[in-house]
This record gives structure tokens, sequence and C-alpha cells, in this order.
């Protein structure tokens, strides 16, 4: 059971390490593009499957990651390495004084309230043009040697999105990540338990921007621009569809979900622009035969994945 | 520093109507307190005063001393203060360890914990309280998939997590089984006595009220008008009126009716096979309901007496066999054809709807012309009429109930099909229930009753079936019955 995890677990880290000598690079890139999208999926889910919010506009994190660092590193002449912390810490930032104010209103305000407050931050993106460089965006951001190689750029991304990943999970199955579930289930309940249920997902929210802050530097790292549509509620949706499609009760669907969305915008968009149709269907096959999405469908049939629950005489701590 | 709660002359007013105007009363260290009064008295709204879950617009909260008027539940909670709901309230997706778990972790203020896994916190105070209300052997089951009655126990168990010194229980054997009833007012007994915690509960079951509590608190119109001891407030005339309404009477009322000559059958159900995903519920369940009569279906929590009525409706729609109504075969048909062709459906959880008012609830649902109108089904339950502009979710769950059952009427169904009407109702609306149901009877309604207050049921109906683990084990009349104490015993534990 757990073994199976653990497999699967270096299975898939061994191909991730094994892609660049095999790989033509165009694959190699669409896989950085993947796992820069999963992280920020996944960030996503934290708070939509996990917490139960419905945050409708994730991208604005994504975005205030990637252009901070692009700004700090192109106007400020910022070191990259000072530019990559900044940006997850500036999208934290951005997230507690976003988070402050939508944890006081419940489900749909709260979403609407968002994607007021992070069309704001849009607008300043679009309009402030000597910093921003408006509706152009900052491009040919320069980078250290190291990262302006594929390969550089990729192994960056694969040891910052595994690292990431797994705190991400570590944060799932704390007792943090505990609370968080029971309060989505059930918020009243988890009150009257004791639970300062808007302190816990206001840290949820200020986690999840973090990673999504580290996506977006990411996505700095391996294009090297930055542009307004980042932050556009448009994306947004788009990860929110990641999440729904992968399946956003379990903790692999939105990497997954990413993966299906990306390889379909690059793959089936050399086709034809008309891309977008194919996932409208997919979506509404899905919708009636995959309601859980892809893993939670898949999580059903392998029941190896379930991890059963701890008996004191294994588990012994009693440290609470 | 004597009480351990003490409530002063508390107000809370929704959208203009009072639902507590002056309530007070006080729990002392160890004792256990029974709040009664009939549906809509007040109770679940003081008991959301109490624990913080609603703020008074006036009046005072002291725990252990400390003024927590305004304070928010989590820190009430934090002082001491453990409550259920009415309405199970788990945490459904959750296993039921997961669920313990998550109130110790509460308890032991690791929620905020990021890095170590949740496992290595509070395992052993989980599975104590697992053990502690018999839960451990569910201990893998999503919380959803549980019983009522286990649900109910779960939020105990999640309640005795934060280690209180008060417990505060609303209506905590509704809708439980007479064994599952016994179990938990063992487990509460056991408590107060073992572990000196006091009790503030409300409760319908009379019996439940007068062999557990130490000092009983009787609200009306959202007053406390009595307190004492549960002898003294059982000879209370006043209460005796407003609330109790006599003895029961025997079950030997309804029995003495006269067999009346077979009808053509309204409603054949037939080898019903029906599942919830994999598990396979209902096993070759048939039944027959002839016009005019009015059938029992007894069984326990989880015996599948609520699929099979939702089997017939189409809302769980069963794998294999037929259910005819009127001989026209109803398999496939959606739910809202089902209730055209005349069959009301009462469901056990009430499923109002909130947002509207309760006259809105009301004509959303008319359909047809019959004896039943708004008019009708305002005379039946006069509360209604007076609370008609209120919002449905603004209703006490008694309240709620009785709006379910207008909102079946006044669809002029020819077949109710009631699901535990009884379940959470004052004993003085029971009765005045059952003489409705016993009037629409003699009007020429045909009635499936699934219940498990056996005696009321009893009276009621004419014959009918008991069901357990998804199989009819049981077809014959009210006297069969009661001729019959092994299948009493055996399925329904009276």
């Amino acid at each position: 059971m757990v073994n199976g995890r653990i497999v699967a677990g270096l299975l898939l880290a061994a191909g991730l390490a094994a892609a660049p000598a095999v790989l033509p690079p165009f694959f190699v890139y669409l896989l950085a593009l993947v796992l820069v999208t999963g992280l920020l999926a996944t960030s996503l889910n934290l708070v939509l499957g996990y917490g139960g919010l419905y945050q409708f506009h994730h991208g604005v994190f994504y975005g205030i990651g990637a252009y901070t660092a692009a700004v700090g590193i192109t106007r400020l002449g910022w070191p990259a390495w000072l530019a990559f912390v900044a940006g997850p810490v500036a999208a934290a930032a951005a997230g507690l004084v976003i988070g402050f104010f939508c944890v006081r209103l419940s489900r749909l305000y709260f979403g609407m309230l968002q994607l007021s407050l992070g069309s704001l931050v849009w607008i300043v993106a679009l309009r402030w043009y000597p910093v921003t460089g408006g509706d152009n965006g900052i491009h040919g951001i320069p980078l250290p040697a190291a990262l302006q190689t594929l390969p550089g750029a990729y192994a960056l991304v694969a040891c910052t999105v595994a690292a990431s990943l797994g705190v991400l999970w570590a944060v799932v199955r704390s007792p943090f990540g505990l609370t968080l579930q029971a309060i989505r289930d059930n918020p009243q309940r988890a009150q009257v338990m004791g639970v300062d249920v808007r302190a816990h997902q206001l840290a949820a929210m200020v986690l999840a921007a973090f990673f999504a802050g580290v996506a977006g530097v990411l996505y700095v790292a391996l294009e090297r621009s930055v542009f307004p549509n980042m932050l556009f509620w448009v994306l947004s949706l788009e990860i929110l569809v990641m999440c729904l499609l992968g399946g956003w009760f379990t903790f692999s669907g939105p990497v997954v979900g990413a993966a299906v969305l990306v390889g379909l915008r690059t793959l089936v968009g050399r086709y034809t622009e008309y891309w977008t149709l194919v996932l409208g269907v997919l979506l509404i096959l899905l919708i009636f035969f995959l309601p859980e999405g892809i893993m939670g469908h898949l999580q059903r049939r392998w029941t190896w994945t379930r991890a059963p629950s701890p008996h004191p005489a294994a588990a012994g701590g009693t440290r609470g | 520093m004597a009480e351990l709660l003490r409530v002063e002359e508390v107000y809370r007013s929704f959208s203009g109507f009072p639902a507590v105007r002056g309530a007070s009363l006080s729990v002392q260290p160890g004792q256990v307190v029974a709040v009664i009064g009939p549906n809509g008295a007040g109770k679940t709204t003081l008991f959301n005063l109490v624990t913080g879950v609603l703020l008074p617009d006036r009046g005072r909260v002291f725990l252990g001393g400390v003024d927590v008027t305004r304070w928010p539940a989590h820190r009430r909670c934090r002082a001491g203060l453990g409550r259920t709901f009415q309405i199970a309230n788990v945490f459904p997706r959750l296993s039921v360890f997961d669920n313990v778990h998550a109130a110790c972790l509460a308890q032991a203020r690791r929620g905020f914990h990021l890095i170590r896994p949740a496992r290595r916190f509070a395992v052993r105070e989980a599975w104590e309280i697992l053990e502690l209300t018999g839960l451990h052997p569910q201990a893998d089951r999503l919380a959803g998939t549980l019983s009522h009655g286990d649900q109910r126990i779960l939020e105990i168990a999640l309640a005795l997590a934060a280690r209180p010194r008060l417990l505060v229980l609303d209506e905590p054997t509704a809708g439980m089984s007479p064994e599952e009833t016994a179990a938990t007012l063992q487990l509460i007994t056991r408590l107060n006595r073992e572990a000196g915690l006091s009790v503030l509960f409300c409760e319908h079951d009379m019996e439940v009220v007068f062999s557990t509590a130490h000092v009983v608190v009787v609200m009306h119109q959202g007053r406390t008008i009595a307190q004492g001891t549960p002898e003294e407030v059982r000879r209370n005339p006043e209460v005796q009126r407003a609330y109790l309404g006599g003895e029961e009477p025997g079950p030997e009322v309804a029995a003495a009716a006269s067999p009346r000559p077979p009808a053509p059958p309204l409603l054949q159900v037939q080898g019903l096979n029906t599942y919830y995903g994999l598990s396979h519920v209902l096993f070759d369940v048939s039944l027959e309901v002839r016009e005019g009569e009015a059938v029992f279906l007894l069984g326990r929590n989880g015996a599948g007496k609520s699929t099979t009525l939702k089997s017939v409706v189409g809302l769980v729609p069963p794998r294999r066999g037929t259910v005819r109504y009127r001989g026209r075969d109803l398999r496939g048909l959606p739910p809202h054809l089902v209730a055209r062709l005349g069959v009301g459906y009462v469901p056990d959880d009430r499923r109002i709807f909130p947002d509207l008012t309760v006259e809105e609830n009301l004509e959303v649902a008319t359909r047809g012309s019959g004896p039943w109108t708004l008019d009708s089904v305002f005379s039946l339950f006069p509360v209604l009429r007076e609370k008609r502009r209120h919002r449905g979710s603004h209703l006490s769950g008694g309240e709620q109930k009785m709006l379910a059952i207008a909102r079946a009427l006044v669809g002029n169904p020819e077949l109710l099909l009631l699901d535990e009407p009884m379940e959470g109702l004052a004993p003085l609306l029971v009765r005045v229930l059952e003489e409705r149901i016993r009037e629409l009877k003699s009007r020429g309604l045909t009635v499936l009753l699934a219940e498990q207050n056996v005696p009321a049921a009893l009276r009621l109906a004419d014959r009918g079936y008991v069901i357990d683990d998804g199989r009819i084990r049981f077809e014959g009349s009210v006297q069969d019955l009661q001729a019959n104490p092994e299948v009493r015993q055996r399925y329904l534990l009276v």
C-alpha cells in the first residue's frame, strides 16, 4: 500500500531526471511548462479542493510572483536569486492582503470579491508602463548563464517543483491540512470544535499564494518574459478547470489536469486554433462520466492509494 | 464560583421575529439539565446563544463565572464547551477516524502545525474517543456513509474530543432506534457519573428527559417558564397543557379498527434491488399498498426504509425489480413525473427551500385541484399560517418538518409516502400529527409510513412490513405484529 506509493513516486522522479537526456528539446520544454502549470494548479487546489474556498482569481498571485522577479531584475537591478526569492514573498503578501478581506465573506461572495481585487492588480500591471511595460509586458529578462540553456532552466524547474510539491504534500497531511479539510466539509462544526476558521483559511490562502508565486518565478526562468495576461481572470479560470479536470479532492489531480490542458493547447493548437473546442467537449464528457475528475475516479479504483487509519499500537504518538 | 453556566435574560430576533425573548437558566457542575418545550419554543436558538454560534441581542452568558457573551464559538469551545447539532453535522468527506482526529488536533491546538504528518499527533486520544463511543469498528469509513444514528454518535464524539466541562446536545436521540437511544443515554450518564461532565440537552422524548435529567427547564414562546426537578415539572399543570398533552393512548386504539374489505392495489413493489454505488442496499423488497390503506414500514436506522421510499419515487432508481402505481410501471420515470402521477413524498431530512418564505414553499408545490389548498394546510398546521412570511431557514426543526408535510399535501397526492414524520416533534405535536394523518386517511388518502416510532406507527396503520438489512422480514396486520414478540425484539428491539 504505502510501498505502492513510494514506488510510483520513485519511478516518476527517475522519469523526470532522465527526461532531458531522452526527449527532444521541444518536449523537454513542454514538460517544464506542465510542471510549472501543475505547481500553480496544485497551489490553487490547496484552497479550492482542500479548503473549499472559491478562489476564482488565483492567477493574480502567479502574476505577482512573476512580475516581482521580472521588475526586480530589469528595473531594480537585483541579482536573480534575490528576485526569485522576492517573487513568492510578494505573492504571499498579496495573498495576505486580499485574503484578509475575502475570508470575511462566504462562498460566492468570497469569489466575487477576489475577482474584483484581482482585477485591480491586473489593471495596474496593464497600465503602469514605466514599471510593468504595460500591455507589452517585459521580455528578454537577463538571467545567469546557467539558466539560459534549456537543460539548465529545466533542472531548476524540475527540482523546485518537486520540492514545492513535497512541501505541499506534507502540508496536506499535517494537522493543518486535516483541519483545513474539516473546515471545507463543515465550517460551523469546525468552529464549535474550537477551530479559528478564518485564521486557517487565511493561512491557507497565504501558503497557496506563495507557491503560486514560486510557479510565477519559474515561468520567468523558463520563458524569460512576463505579460499582463498572466493576471487576467481567464487564466485563473483555466487553472480552476485543471483542478476540476484532474480531480479536486485528490493531491495529484491538478498536475494531471495541467498536463491535459497544456498538452491540448500545445499539441492540438498546432493543427487548429479552435483547440478550446476539444477542451469543451472533453469537459462535458468529464462532467457526465467522471464527476470527481480523472484522479478522483482512479483513486476510487486503486484502493492502494488509500492509507488506513493509524492504530495507536503502530503510531503511538501522543505528543498532541 | 459555583455555577458552570449561567444565562441571564437573553434575547435574540431574526428579521424582526423574536425567537428567544427572556430566557435564563443555570447549570451547576456535574448536573444534567434538560430543556423541553414545543417546536419553535426557541430551544435551538438558545443553544446557539450559549455556544456562541449566535450572539444575543441582549442579556449575558457566563461560563465558569466569566462573561463570555461576546466570545466567538471557537473561543467558548476552548473554554470547555462542546456541542452537537440537531441535524447530524459531521465532516462527510473525511473518514470517521479523521473526523475525531481533527477534533483532537483542534483541542491540542495543533491546527497550525504544518510540517510533520497529522498522524504523529493525538492518535491515541482519537482512538480513546472512538472506543469510548463504540465507533472504532467503523474508523475507516467515510463519515457521510454512516447511518443517521451513527452520525449522531460521531457528533457526540467530536464534542467530547474538545474535553469539555459542559456538553451541549441538541436533541441527541432524534431519529435514533431504541437500541441506539439506550446506548447514547448510557454514554451520557456514564460521562456524567464517571467524569463529572455537566450536560445541557434538549429533547422531545420524555422518557429520555425524565430518566436522565437532574433539572428540567421548560421553554415556551422564547421564554423559560418553569424550572425544577423532573417530578415537579411533570406535575406542573401548565406544562402538561402546553407540551405533554396528557397520557399516551395505548396501541389498541387503532388495532380495534375493523379490517376493511380488500381494495384494488395502488402501489405494487416487486423484487426491488437497489444499490448505492457498489453497495447492495435493498434485496428483493416486495410490498403492496391498497387504496385507502395506511401501511407501516418499520425498521431500525439503516435498515432500508428511506431507500425503499426513494426507490419508489425514483430518487434512487432501483437496479432490478418493478414499481407499479395504479398498474403503471414507474421504471425509468424521473421523480417529478412520479410526483405528478399523484405520489407525494416527505423526505426524512425535511429538504425545505431555505430562502423561500413558508407561503412560497407551499405555492411552488401546489398542483392539481383537490381538497388541499394553502388554507386547508394552514388550518392543519396553524403555526405555519402564523409564520407564512418567514423564510424557511428561520423555522425551527419541528416547524420545517410540518412544512415538508404540508408541501407534500398541497400537491394533492393520492398516495403519501412519509419518511419518519414523527422524528423531532414535541409529544403534543406527535399526537396532533397522528390525529391529522388519521384524518387524512379517513378522507381517502393512502399512506405508506416509514417510522421508528413503533407505537405511533402501530396506532395509525392497518398493516405493514418490517424491514431489516434491506430485506422484508415480516408482513402482516398490526395484531399479527403485536402477537409476534420475536419479530419485534429481533428487528425492532421493542
